[in-house]
């Protein structure tokens, strides 16, 4: 009897850590889902935007996503949790001035702003405007984030954004997105171009230098 | 039963055996399958090697046919070495060292390719002409460089970086944090490797998605740069130097963030990016030129040292002939005498001075040229980890602060207030050797030391000895060396005698052009022009903030003046008054601490505190004292001032104050205040530098002239135009009246500047400025542009 009770103890305990850890593990689990969207400018000169196309991904030269990958089935792409050992808080990494104790959604945290759902169709929209004819932003979550800085928070979103031109050129970099507005906040890792042959001189001038001028411009 | 015993055994065995292949089977992805399957041709074929080996290029084709004439049509099959191991592995990836990834590169065709390229029969041997060749030959370029870099790593680690003992200030930057086992934490990816990239006379290494892209010379798409061994080191260079910027960068708390060198616009941080890129071919090959075959064919390849016969007559390896800063920063030896402002050409000086401190280190400490290559790409891991540090620690005993200003502040001083440039990087690379192959007590040079000297006197003959201390401490210099020791962090100082051969130039001598008649300023304000490049802005990653009811420059009306409304870039013509080059010239439009933190007013910048403006007069509303005294990190205005008529008085006032009385919503501001914000958005209410815009950049000013004089082909007696690097822009609000005058205190700086970085100060003896100044007005000279706003 002493002895069953004992099992029945120790299953007991010990679905209780399992649960604990699962549970745990779930609450800090980063909420990414990584989706291509493409945004241009259509005939009526509308900003319109879909699911990013197998073509366009192989014109911006991306491995397209799974789903999108019928020869890649066989060779599924080694899982690598870039997230391990960061501080976690709503399914978020915490960066700038923190400490383990925000990683608690229970210590209070002021944030600057809130995550606006349209975040991303806003960037879309901010980049495609001005753009060339039949110019395309394709543009993928990365990272959810909060970054804190002097005690108060704020929500971003890491993202990567490529531009197709018409003529095949294109560019690439990852961004630092303002969750509430979608404006940019930081870019980096941009494209390192050889381009040899390179065309100087990009600004037209009316006459040669040194420049004559009446631009009522007095300087010291 | 002994019998049935042994037959069950058998019976057992036999499944057993059968059960493991059958497991190990399917662990090997089914080749006849695959898309990427194809059988090996003949000449380079499976007859012709052995089981995971191939044939490959082992240099370029100029080199392999010591050809430098080889037609671009040659049958290159000619110089297929023999077979050599390409890889064991069943697919084309890569090197194992890498924590987190399998494998650390991988290499295929196009990226829409299924897989890295798999081998058809456990061979690699392919025909030259095939796009599987290239994917071999850029495969076995890429394992032999990544190999040797992680077996420079464990040699940096465990041999070259100063020991645990050493103090701050002789420390290393190298993180033992980022090693378990035998694996180094440098990437969270696998570098993608893709050999058919349809792009004329470009390669190119995309960070944000790591992959590197290889494509064709001039418009023969037959010359493939895959086929240049010395393109692949290249190319793969870039992403190395990423690896060595950021190697302080994982594990902290800002890790998203990277560090990069420099942008699309001409800067030294990416003339460094390119001349150091080029230095891993040399690093690799031990052969001090790059891509005589890719590039060479259209006369772009590029030596990396002064006794490449390339060079133009007069450039030589003695200590006066060198190609040296800032002299040579515009110089191209396939065209010598036009000069060109572009960072692959101004990155020769660095590729240059490695190649020349390789082969120093060489002579002096009795090494082997490859013993002094790895050397010097430790020194390199050193100084890049130092400098890309984000969390602003810098070494492994530093602390936060010590480099980049702060973590919070890291990437604005990398980027706009103290980048990297020629000066900077060589004063690291210089403590770094002063550290290690320079201290007598390490005895690492053949049993004695690289002396200081010798470091100085290599520098010297490059014009690049353009510091006076070598800043071991940096901004911890003059802190105790422990709580409460009266010792303070002091650095070694250079020797005078050693700077012969560099100048340093007293900032007073840049100005705006003095000649009569000439024009200091040139405002760029065309619709098309400007509308075109902020759509550009966007797609090379300027992190460009615009008002939305500017985008397109919609209120632009070309008139070359500044309105209401326009977005405008601002071309100062700069002049060198001095009878040396300056190099590196910088015009800084960013926010800066030159403003009364509570009442917005001008801080008037005495002649006592090393600056020469004294603007605006107290009685024109500049102010003294208070926060005015002292420079802080945190606190900027804008650059732009407004003039205010009031009934007895005109003063220069700040834009909230002027939109004060003007009662103007803070609605209407150029930045708009977000909704339950408890302060206005509206200090650049009116004229705002465009963040990704507000710095302009120029490589170098002869003596006794301005940008246009310098860039004169000497041909036509004329300068291409300017680039937009070299230009700043504003955005100008709709609602100011016309008749408004903007007052805009501009910082300029150049990197052979003496009093730009040494802080004179008595109590600072030369030592470099921390970085803290470089929010402030003391390292910089102050160019005011008085802009009246015209309808």
């Amino acid at each position: 009897m002493k002895k069953t009770i004992l099992f029945i103890l120790s299953i007991t305990v010990a679905c209780g850590i399992t649960f604990y850890i699962k549970k745990n593990q779930s609450e800090k689990f980063v909420d990414i889902k990584p989706q291509w969207k493409t945004y241009s400018i259509n005939k009526e000169e509308k900003v319109v935007s879909y699911n990013t196309t197998q073509e366009e991904f192989q014109q911006a030269r991306i491995p397209a996503p799974p789903d999108l990958q019928d020869a890649k089935k066989d060779r599924a792409p080694a899982a690598i949790n870039k997230f391990a050992g960061r501080l976690i808080r709503e399914k978020r990494v915490l960066t700038g001035d923190v400490n383990k104790d925000l990683e608690d959604e229970d210590t209070e945290l002021q944030m600057h702003n809130a995550i606006n759902p349209e975040w991303k169709d806003n960037l879309g929209k901010n980049l495609i405007i001005g753009q060339d004819e039949n110019t395309k932003v394709l543009i993928v979550e990365q990272t959810p984030v909060i970054e804190v800085r002097d005690g108060k928070g704020r929500y971003m979103e890491e993202v990567i954004i490529t531009f197709l031109k018409k003529n095949g050129n294109r560019s690439s970099y990852r961004a630092m997105v303002d969750s509430s507005s979608g404006q940019i906040l930081d870019t980096w890792d941009r494209t390192i171009n050889e381009q040899l042959m390179k065309k100087r001189g990009g600004i037209i001038l009316p006459s040669n230098m040194p420049f004559n001028n009446d631009s009522g411009i007095i300087t010291r | 039963m002994g019998k049935f015993f042994w037959g069950s055994k058998f019976i057992r065995q036999t499944f057993t055996l059968s059960l493991v292949s059958m497991i190990l089977a399917s662990c090997v992805p089914g080749v006849g399958k695959n898309v990427r399957t194809r059988v090996a041709a003949s000449t380079n074929g499976s007859s012709v090697v052995g089981i995971n080996q191939g044939r490959v290029l082992l240099d370029n084709p100029i080199i392999l046919s010591k050809n430098p004439n080889l037609s671009a049509s040659e049958d290159l099959a000619k110089y297929l070495s023999p077979a050599v191991l390409i890889t064991t592995n069943s697919f084309l990836e890569g090197n194992e060292n890498c924590l987190g990834p399998l494998h650390c590169f991988q290499v295929s065709e196009v990226s829409s390719a299924p897989s890295a390229l798999q081998t058809p029969d456990g061979k690699w041997g392919f025909q030259v002409q095939t796009e599987e060749f290239l994917q071999v030959n850029t495969f076995y370029h890429l394992k032999k460089l990544f190999d040797q870099y992680f077996e420079n790593l464990n040699l940096s680690f465990n041999m070259f970086k100063p020991d645990s003992s050493a103090v701050e200030g002789k420390d290393s930057a190298l993180p033992s944090a980022i090693i378990v086992g035998d694996k180094y934490k440098l990437s969270n990816s696998i570098l993608n490797a893709f050999t058919n990239c349809d792009e004329e006379n470009n390669a190119y290494y995309e960070q944000s998605t790591e992959s590197l892209c290889f494509g064709f010379s001039g418009t023969n798409k037959k010359v493939r740069w895959a086929h240049d061994s010395t393109i692949i080191y290249h190319e793969a260079g870039h992403y190395f130097q990423k690896v060595q910027l950021n190697m302080r960068n994982y594990g902290v708390s800002d890790e998203l963030k990277k560090a990069q060198l420099g942008n699309h616009m001409y800067t030294e941080a990416g003339s460094l990016g390119e001349g150091l890129a080029d230095f891993y071919s040399y690093y690799v090959n031990g052969r001090s030129h790059w891509g005589e075959w890719a590039a060479g064919l259209v006369k772009s390849s590029r030596p990396m040292s002064e006794s490449d016969t390339l060079h133009a007559p007069g450039i030589s390896t003695s200590e006066d002939q060198r190609l040296s800063y800032p002299d040579y920063l515009t110089y191209n030896p396939n065209a010598a005498s036009i000069p060109v402002e572009d960072i692959h050409m101004s990155g020769m000086i660095i590729s240059h001075y490695l190649v020349a401190l390789t082969q120093d280190i060489e002579t002096k400490c009795s090494m082997t040229n490859k013993d002094a290559r790895e050397f010097v790409m430790y020194i390199l891991n050193e100084t890049f980890a130092e400098l890309g540090d984000l969390s602003s620690v810098g070494t492994e005993k530093g602390s936060a602060g010590k480099v980049n200003m702060s973590s919070a502040l890291a990437t604005t001083w990398l980027y706009k207030n103290n980048p990297i440039n020629y000066r900077s990087f060589t004063q690291t690379i210089a403590k770094n050797l002063l550290n290690t192959i320079g201290n007598p007590v390490l005895g690492r040079c053949n049993g004695s030391d690289y002396n200081q000297d010798y470091i100085e006197t290599l520098l010297d003959s490059y014009g690049l000895l353009l510091f006076k201390s070598y800043n071991e401490h940096r901004n911890l210099t003059g802190e105790p060396v422990s709580t409460g020791s009266p010792i303070k962090r002091s650095n070694t100082f250079t020797k005078a005698i050693n700077r012969k051969k560099s100048v340093l130039i007293a900032k007073t001598n840049i100005m705006l052009d003095p000649t009569s008649g000439a024009s200091s300023a040139f405002v760029i304000d065309g619709k098309k022009q400007i509308a075109d490049r902020l759509a550009t802005m966007k797609y090379e990653g300027f992190p460009l903030s615009i008002s939305p009811e500017h985008e397109g420059a919609p209120y632009n009306n070309g008139n070359s003046k500044v309105s209401p409304g326009e977005v405008v870039a601002i071309a100062l013509n700069l002049y060198n008054n001095s009878n040396s080059t300056m190099g590196g010239i910088e015009v800084l439009a960013n926010d800066w601490d030159h403003a009364d933190v509570s009442t917005g007013a001008p801080c008037i910048m005495s002649s006592a505190s090393n600056a020469t403006d004294s603007w605006p007069q107290a009685a024109e509303g500049g102010v003294s004292g208070g926060t005015c005294d002292a420079i802080s990190e945190t606190t900027s205005a804008p650059v732009c001032f407004v003039q205010l008529n009031e009934n007895n008085s005109t003063r220069w006032v700040s834009q909230r104050e002027f939109r004060e009385k003007m009662a103007l919503d803070t609605n209407f501001c150029l930045t708009k205040t977000p909704a339950g914000a408890t302060t206005n958005n509206d200090k650049d209410c009116f004229m705002k530098a465009i963040n990704g815009a507000d710095k302009a950049t120029f490589s170098k000013l002869n003596p006794k002239s301005n940008w246009g004089m310098t860039m004169a082909n000497p041909e036509t007696g004329k300068a291409y135009s300017y680039d937009w690097g070299n230009v700043v822009m504003f955005e100008v609000s709709k609602h100011i009246p016309p008749g408004t005058v903007f007052d805009c205190r501009l910082r300029v700086r150049f990197t052979n500047c003496d009093d730009c970085f040494h802080d004179s100060d008595p109590t600072r003896m030369n030592n470099d400025y921390h970085d803290r100044d470089y929010n402030g007005h003391k390292p910089f000279k102050l160019i005011h542009l008085t802009i009246p706003v015209t309808d």
